[in-house]
């Protein structure tokens, strides 16, 4: 049924996006079938897709009246950053503050999603442009397809603070009862979500206690418990586990894990890169305003892989002198045993060799893996600073 | 309008609790009382001056509620980011800020009411009558504290709170001069002055025309359509300033 | 075109339409206060009452409880009186309250000048009491005010015009031209001139000679040498 060009367009990464144009535009049946099966990108709809380029496209060919009904692409994308930008000056004198410049990420739905980075590197910011406290600069922010200034894109969207901010006047269950009656009204009965949420934070002792009266620790439960409330499908946590004590960490990770498991999709920030490690399939890297990576947790951990220990019995001095010009570390461990150290990037094959011939062989070995945190920070230091 | 409503329910449990509110109601509970004993020391009969000074006091403590109060209601919800627990919500900016001055106003209203309670009874007290003009005469005093309010939480969107209740004093001041520049001028002819006047004139709320105390206490009677035209001109002006505020914070970085 | 319609051209659309909407809404609005302004003016000016006399007290007895602030309470009185004076003059008023003001305000503050100022030029023409302002004027002359020169010549003035008693009058500006700061060789020439028509052209002359005598001022000599010659010619 399709030519060959039109089954070019089908994979965007090799299609020429102005003859999939006009492709599209001569063939308007086509049109709305890429864009339903999501094959055309958000980027390349942006870029050459808009209505304003239809509209001059059309023009030059003289046909006015065949204007492509045009259809938003179903993106898989809760959030989407596109080449966003966002400058801060408190006064016209004062220098402006660039907080995040040219920026482009997308949060996958039904994914937990990590979003990390250096202090200053613009995550609160992003965090503020996602749920439309401030407005981009440059560039396009879209929550579920839809500009997020708007109040209907915060339908099915919960938001943890990096901070508890909650009004002190209150207690603990008029505080969720207002977040609950601000999303799904007065007359819908809220009693029996509530308690569930203060359940499921450990918090029901506290019911009537003043938010003021709560440790911080509290509050950050109560800003957990407000989050879950009315069943959103998009999480949007700032930093949600400071504050916590040990059991309090380890609680929330259990909530996220499960809401994971849900199919919710989650985005949240953190400093605490061995709950991203535990709890999330994406990541997205921040630092100096822009995106340094974005991809899976896998892909990232993998890129980087650790070293490689391997142990043996019965190495001589002589051997490990050798091994050592050779570039490996080795270390005595009592009972004759000597654990060998591949660094990354090394190849064991020249060791394994040696080892053959000296008729010696591993006992066990391990890869140790890269952890996220020496990834961003330690190993890759330079890189994304 | 289910979240204004939650919102100004929310306000008004805030205000409600707040010290200022019951520290200028009781010095104007004190002033009305004491206005028994400024009536005996005046010129003018008793009940007149106790009239006067009455509505005069409940006009300041609106005044001193609006700036103690309204002023630094949005500024400190933006400061202390209160806000983003409701902004963060299918709710528009819009609605929070009605939400808010409907709480505020609503709280003021019931201040406002102990304070006409006390007053009519210390009148009743006197000997004196509640007149229909009279209650007109606090229904307008009731519309003035209601633009002074929407005036402040428009300042108090634009600046700071400090600056705000400066303006909104300001704002006051200006509002009862204004009067002034309706009087014809004589100027010399081709001078702009009498127009740039009368330009400031217009610009400017009279919020003397809410002021009808003096027509009361020497009873020179204002027809109904007065008080009706002065209520609407009040509904107007409040709808203007919270309309503007609306716009303003819309706009706002949070 | 802005990054708004760049981003969301549709939404900017719907955006640029709501907000026509709302700009025509407020300027309906602004219409509708500026009718109901000029409305509410036009009411007001054919109902306008007098300004309010409830804050000004029977008698100086309150002084006691003004706390050290009478004269304040007095600067605020003035205010009242000079607006009160002015609304009452504008609308062709009886200035009934006018004389109890004024000495209200020189009971509290003695020492404030304008009102005595006030009292010796307005109260006699436009509330007809001259005793009322010879009253406030002695008060004054008594107080530690400067230029009591003045308050002497407004007395003499009101005993010359309304009790047309040319010798007290005479006698007020004999005792103006004693006050420092009086300009004296030219009242001593109108005080010379009521002696005369008072019937007692001696004592006009006296007075001039001593001013002659005393006067170390060429000018002052020459002027009262001046007056002298006319005196004697009217004789």
């Amino acid at each position: 049924m399709f030519s060959r060009d039109a089954k070019k367009c089908l994979n965007p990464t090799d299609a020429n996006p102005e003859a999939c144009f006009g492709l599209a535009k001569d063939c308007k049946i086509l049109f709305p079938w890429f864009c339903e099966r999501g094959r055309i990108t958000e980027k390349i709809w942006t870029n050459a897709y808009s209505e304003a380029y239809l509209n001059d496209k059309i023009q030059e060919k003289g046909t006015k009246n065949e204007k492509p009904r045009l259809k938003k692409p179903m993106s898989n994308s809760s959030i989407e950053f596109l080449h966003v930008s966002k400058d801060y000056q408190r006064h016209f004198w004062e220098k402006k503050v660039v907080a995040v410049s040219d920026c482009s990420f997308s949060v996958e739905k039904n994914a937990v999603t990590g979003f990390v980075g250096p202090n200053g590197a613009g995550k609160t910011t992003s965090i503020k442009l996602a749920l439309g406290l401030a407005r981009p600069t440059k560039g396009k922010v879209l929550v579920d397809g839809k500009d997020p200034r708007s109040p209907k894109s915060r339908q099915g969207i919960s938001y943890l603070s990096e901070r508890p901010y909650f009004y002190d006047h209150l207690t603990v269950i008029e505080t969720l009862r207002f977040a609950f009656r601000l999303v799904k009204g007065h007359g819908n009965s809220c009693e029996s979500q509530i308690r569930r949420a203060l359940d499921e934070v450990e918090l029901s002792a506290s019911l009537s206690s003043g938010v003021k009266d709560l440790s911080k620790g509290m509050q950050q439960r109560l800003s957990m418990a407000q989050a879950l409330l009315c069943d959103p499908e998009l999480f949007i946590l700032d930093e949600p586990m400071s504050g916590l004590d040990p059991l309090g960490r380890r609680l929330f990770r259990n909530i996220l894990r499960k809401l994971g498991q849900d199919g919710k999709t989650v985005f949240f920030s953190s400093h605490i890169l061995d709950d991203v490690e535990a709890l999330c399939s994406k990541v997205i890297v921040m630092a100096n305003g822009t995106v340094a990576y974005q991809g899976s947790l896998d892909a990232i951990l993998s890129q980087a892989s650790g070293d490689t220990e391997c142990e043996v019995i019965g190495l001589s001095e002589e051997d490990r002198r050798h091994l050592g010009t050779l570039g490996y570390n080795v270390t005595s461990n009592p009972n004759g045993r000597s654990t060998i150290l591949v660094p990354a990037g090394k190849e064991f094959r020249e060791c394994q060799r040696y080892l053959y011939g000296k008729g010696l062989f591993c006992e066990s070995g391990s890869k140790r893996s890269a952890s996220l945190e020496d990834i961003l920070y330690k190993q890759q230091q330079d890189k994304w600073r | 309008m289910s979240a204004v409503y939650e919102i100004g329910v929310n306000t008004f449990k805030e205000t409600i609790r707040n010290n200022v509110l019951y520290i200028v109601l009781f010095f104007v509970v004190m002033l009305i009382m004491l206005s028994v004993f400024v009536a005996d020391w005046s010129v003018f009969a008793r009940i007149q001056v106790m009239e006067d000074f009455g509505l005069a006091t409940m006009s300041i403590a609106g005044l001193l509620l609006a700036v103690f109060i309204g002023v630094g209601m949005l500024g400190r919800e933006i400061g202390q980011k209160t806000v983003y627990h409701v902004v963060t919500k299918p709710v528009s900016r819009a609605q929070f800020v009605c939400g808010k001055y409907a709480g505020l106003l609503t709280t003021l209203l019931l201040t406002y009411l102990a304070m006409s309670a006390v007053f009519l009874c210390t009148l009743v007290y006197l000997g004196g009558t509640i007149r229909l003009s009279l209650l007109g005469a606090m229904l307008l005093i009731w519309t003035e504290m209601a633009v002074v309010i929407s005036a402040s939480i428009f300042f108090s969107t634009i600046t700071t709170s400090m600056l705000g209740s400066f303006f909104s004093l300001g704002f006051y001041i200006a509002g009862h001069l204004n009067d002034l520049l309706s009087i014809k001028l004589v100027a010399a002819k081709g001078s702009l002055y009498p127009y740039l006047l009368k330009a400031i004139y217009y610009v400017l709320p009279n919020l003397e025309h809410f002021n009808v105390r003096d027509n009361i206490i020497y009873g020179i009677g204002l027809p109904a359509t007065y008080y009706a035209l002065a209520f609407g001109y009040g509904i107007l002006y409040a709808t203007l300033f919270l309309s503007l505020a609306c716009l303003m914070f819309e706009k706002k970085d949070l | 075109m802005n990054n708004t319609a760049r981003a969301f051209p549709g939404a900017y659309a719907r955006t640029r339409v709501a907000t026509g909407l709302t700009a025509l809404g407020l300027l309906v609005i602004c219409l509708l206060i500026f009718g109901a302004q000029n409305r509410l003016t036009n009411i007001r000016s054919k109902h306008r009452a007098p300004p309010s006399m409830a804050f000004v007290p029977q008698s100086d007895k309150i002084k006691p409880y003004l706390l050290g602030f009478h004269t304040a309470y007095a600067d605020y009185l003035w205010i009242r009186t000079t607006l009160y004076f002015g609304s009452e003059y504008l609308s062709g008023g009886q200035f009934k309250w006018l004389v109890h003001m004024v000495d209200l305000v020189t009971r509290l503050n003695p020492d404030f000048y304008p009102a005595y100022e006030f009292a010796g030029l307005m109260i006699p023409d436009v509330c007809n009491d001259p005793e009322a302002a010879k009253v406030i004027l002695a008060r004054g002359i008594s107080s530690g005010v400067t230029n009591k020169w003045k308050l002497w010549f407004y007395l003499g003035m009101i005993y010359y015009r309304y009790d047309d008693d040319k010798k007290e009058a005479a006698d007020c500006l004999e005792r103006a031209v004693e006050q420092p700061g009086a300009p004296g060789f030219r009242l001593a020439g109108i005080a010379a001139a009521m002696f005369r028509k008072a019937g007692a052209p001696q004592e006009g002359r006296e007075f001039l000679e001593f001013i002659y005598a005393t006067s170390e001022n060429p000018e002052v000599k020459r002027y009262v040498q001046g007056k002298l010659k006319a005196y004697e010619l009217n004789e």
